[in-house]
């Protein structure tokens, strides 16, 4: 049993204060990625949660007991570098080793796991290497190793494909997924990356200066972000950003973007909106949202036009990114690769309401989401 | 559109560089000549050794010179009595510079830097300041005339401090970190991961600590007085007497105790150079 | 000192997969590059495990042992395998170094004494050649039996029948290897003084890898022949002809 619970969790450096009382329930097993912008605690968390730094106050509990005062090696987590940390004078083997010697396992144990871990990292040929002539990929396979073969109840992973390139990147992705299936342990995962959140976390919790700004499932956080950070830092290219008004109408209530009347979807109730009629909101509307034409599939209700001049267009193969201005606003729409539009042209797309977030521009949190707690 | 490609001009004969090599030249054998005349006075008679101008290779070189340093004063127990301070010196100095280095380096504690900063601004404080009071506290102590004096007076080195420090700085935090995770206690991180990983460093304190031992001749000469005690450095005063100086003794022991610095800074050379790029120390 | 940290931390070229084994010298150079550091260890510890000399046969047992693990490029701590393997081959290795010894003392008593005989008669130069091949086969014999006790620990019959037949399917890189070491011995005698740190550093050592070498495929292919039974069997334990002291299994 390894679930993790943070309670008021908080460090300080001096009078920095870098985490700020967070609160969060890991589940047994999970695959929890903490992600934000670089700074945001992120990291300080992790490392709290390995033992490597103080807890300020609050209590930090792994499975029934609070580790706060706990040394880093009793709590039965291991983890694995951002720089991969192996130790240069040692062969692979000995680095995989070296925890379980420490710890007076049986020489045949440590063999056995050790050449287990290696099995299924596939680095039983580096065995009796030293890192110094490893390549970064194999590195991280080691550096995974090292942290396997003390079968821990939680590992911790710092950034650990940061120093990949974008290719190994993918699959070290679905290896550590698999490894995660296979393995039957609770994974932490900080990245600032949010392709790797997306398609590895069971869970994701969002962090920005300290705070922790939403913790859910990669696909709600995707459709449903509570507050304007989550919306812009979820998601490549970024979501899009209007100021509009609210305005009600015969047919409900709609936004008002300079003239042009959007409507809204149902998802967004009155109660939602009734409280900011005629006042400022931040429309978000994410790339996909723009069309060039309507089909039989979607539901003309929700849909509207809006004019933009082309700015530039990025092909990317499957699709194109053409970024353009609405009413100087600039805004990036994900296209097939047969539009094509040059630089100055005024092109017409149509725009799927239904996909419509709106936020409140002062406490920047989404109007679905209600009022602040 | 044709382009013609032309060559570019070969550099012309560098006046300037031959220069600079003239004059380096020119510096090295100014500061080797003291050495070479050492060497060549080793091989003269007491009166030659003055003779004007200099006889550079001398004419009849009086190998015997080598022989008698060992017979005329006790050269052998003063080397010997030279490396056994030597030794036990530089060992220490590596410990205990290392270890401290690595707390400095690698744990947090209170007021660690402000103890560290203290502690390197002992550098400054010259010894000839406080070797009078140090001397008195030694002979409280029952250690005049000891060698343990001087072994506990010289196993600890503010500036290995420094250096070791420096080195530690740029190993990762990550490995102690991981070491940490896998177990280690701080004394096996210091062992285990830090010691095998600063031989550079190591080795450039070595350098230092070996040749300013041996070459001491102020620390031997206020605490040691016995003859069956002294080192080579002292030692060598006793060729000269009241009413002479046997100089070509003298420089033929003085070579004898050159060779073991040598040895070690031939041995170490390679990294002490790098050690005094990456300290910014001037040797 | 950064150029030393880079040595330890930058990033290296990774190592391919599935790149043939190195053989022959190629494959001792590399061995050598590898371990050399544990090489030196070794010979300090076998030096010290033979202090007292009746242990001399189980140190150098042990030192059979470790470098064949080097030979076979997985992961060795000199130190804690050359201890483990000298306590378990103690009493093994002396029975057996007693044997091999009376076998080579008995070879080289007859091969002296023809020698003298034959100065004086021509007619005892056969006998001379017989003893003297005599005296070569059982020194081949003693490092094949060593190798296999110390990486195998067959039983006994197995284990001469073993060593007989490795001595007569490869004898000449076992002889290379004796040849080097005769001459990295010859050369530090003849450099005495000077030599005197190769010696306490890796001469043990080292010519020990190189036995190790010339003789651990064909030793341990030869203890499979020995223990097979039956025809069918034998022929599946005949390994394909390689060239040169190649090591794989």
């Amino acid at each position: 049993m390894a679930a993790i619970s943070l309670r008021k969790l908080r460090k300080t450096f001096g009078e920095l204060t870098v985490v700020h009382d967070i609160d969060l329930e890991i589940a047994d097993k999970e695959f929890i990625i903490l992600v934000g912008p670089s700074g945001c605690g992120k990291s300080t968390t992790l490392r709290m949660i390995a033992g490597l730094e103080d807890v300020s106050s609050g209590d930090l509990i792994i499975g029934d007991l609070i580790v706060n005062d706990v040394a880093a090696k009793d709590r039965d987590i291991a983890m694995v570098f951002q720089n991969y940390a192996l130790y240069p004078h040692m062969t692979v083997y000995k680095n995989m080793a070296f925890g379980l010697e420490l710890r007076r396992a049986p020489r045949d144990e440590v063999d056995r796991k050790v050449r287990e871990a290696a099995e299924i990292l596939d680095i039983t040929y580096l065995l009796n290497r030293k890192p110094k002539a490893l390549s970064g990929g194999q590195r991280q396979r080691v550096a995974l190793g090292r942290a396997m073969v003390r079968s821990p109840e939680v590992f911790l992973l710092d950034e650990p494909l940061s120093n990949l390139d974008a290719k190994l990147r993918a699959t070290m992705r679905a290896e550590i997924t698999k490894l995660h299936r296979s393995l039957n342990a609770t994974f932490i995962y900080v990245t600032h990356d949010q392709v790797e959140a997306m398609t590895m976390a069971d869970r994701i919790v969002v962090m920005q200066d300290g705070h922790i700004q939403q913790v859910a499932k990669p696909q709600d956080l995707y459709d449903n972000p509570v507050n304007l950070f989550v919306a812009s830092f979820i998601g490549a290219p970024q979501m899009n950003f209007y100021p509009v008004t609210i305005r009600e109408t015969d047919a409900g209530f709609a936004v008002d973007f300079g003239g042009t009347l959007l409507p809204l979807p149902p998802r967004l109730t009155p109660e939602n909106l009734a409280p900011y009629e005629g006042q400022e909101v931040t429309l978000g509307l994410r790339p996909e949202a723009f069309f060039e034409r309507m089909t039989s599939e979607h539901d003309p209700d929700m849909f509207a036009q809006l004019d933009g001049v082309v700015d530039y267009a990025e092909p990317m193969g499957p699709e194109i990114h053409l970024n353009f201005a609405v009413q100087g606003h600039s805004t990036t729409a994900r296209l097939s690769p047969r539009f094509a539009a040059r630089p100055g042209d005024t092109v017409t797309l149509h725009v799927d309401m239904s996909m419509a977030h709106l936020f409140d521009p002062k406490s920047e949190r989404s109007l679905m989401a209600g009022p602040a707690a | 559109m044709t382009v013609t490609i032309k060559r570019a001009p070969k550099a012309r004969f560098n006046w300037g560089k031959i220069a600079t090599y003239v004059i380096v030249i020119l510096v090295s054998l100014t500061m080797l000549a003291p050495f070479v005349w050492m060497l060549s006075a080793s091989l003269k008679l007491n009166r030659d050794v003055f003779a004007f101008p200099i006889e550079w290779i001398p004419s009849e070189p009086r190998w015997r010179n080598y022989v008698d340093i060992w017979s005329k004063i006790p050269l052998g127990l003063f080397v010997y009595n030279t490396a056994k301070l030597t030794v036990i010196v530089t060992v220490l100095q590596l410990l205990t510079s290392s270890f401290a280095a690595y707390a400095f380096a690698k744990l947090r504690f209170p007021y660690r830097n402000a103890l560290f900063l203290a502690y390197i601004a002992t550098i400054a404080m010259p010894w000839q300041v406080y070797m009078v009071p140090q001397f008195l506290m030694m002979r409280e102590f029952g250690l005049n005339n000891t060698h343990l004096a001087l072994i506990c007076l010289q196993a600890f080195t503010a500036f290995g401090v420094f250096l070791m420090r420096q080195f530690y700085m740029s190993i990762p935090d990550e490995l102690c970190e991981a070491a940490r995770i896998d177990g280690m206690s701080e004394y096996g991180i210091w062992r285990r991961i830090m010691l095998p990983l600063s031989m550079p460093a190591l080795s450039t304190l070595t350098i230092f600590t070996f040749v300013n031992t041996w070459n001491d001749f102020l620390g031997p000469l206020i605490y040691l007085t016995r003859t069956e005690l002294k080192t080579i450095q002292i030692g060598i005063r006793m060729f000269i007497s009241q009413y002479s100086a046997e100089y070509g003794l003298i420089m033929a022991a003085s070579v004898v105790a050159l060779i073991p610095v040598l040895i070690v800074f031939l041995a170490l050379q390679r990294f002490f150079v790098e050690g005094i790029a990456s300290t910014g120390l001037k040797g | 000192m950064k150029w030393w940290l880079n040595l330890y931390f930058a990033e290296g070229p990774g190592i391919a997969k599935d790149l043939p084994r190195a053989t022959g010298l190629r494959l001792v150079w590399q061995t050598i590059a590898r371990e050399w550091w544990n090489l030196i260890i070794l010979n300090v510890v076998f030096i010290t495990a033979s202090l007292p000399i009746v242990t001399i046969p189980a140190a150098y047992a042990a030192m059979v042992r470790v470098t064949a693990t080097m030979v076979e490029d997985e992961p060795c701590e000199p130190w804690r395998d050359f201890r483990e393997a000298f306590i378990t081959l103690l009493l093994p290795s002396l029975s057996l170094s007693l044997l091999c010894a009376a076998m080579v003392g008995l070879g080289a008593a007859a091969t002296r004494a023809y020698a003298q005989a034959a100065t004086e008669s021509l007619a005892f130069a056969v006998p001379l050649a017989i003893a003297a091949a005599f005296l070569g086969l059982v020194t081949l014999f003693t490092t094949f039996a060593f190798t296999l006790l110390a990486t195998q620990r067959p039983l006994l019959p197995h284990l001469l029948k073993a060593a007989a037949i490795a001595v007569l399917v490869r004898p000449l890189p076992v002889l290379a290897a004796l040849g080097a070491n005769a001459a990295l011995w010859v050369f530090h005698i003849a450099a005495y003084p000077s030599t005197i740190l190769l010696a306490v550093l890796v001469n043990f050592s080292f010519g020990t890898l190189l036995i190790t070498f010339a003789t651990l495929a064909t030793a341990q292919a030869s203890l499979a022949y020995a223990r097979s039974r039956n025809e069918e069997e034998r022929i599946k334990t005949i390994p394909p002809i390689q060239t040169g002291a190649t090591a794989s299994n």
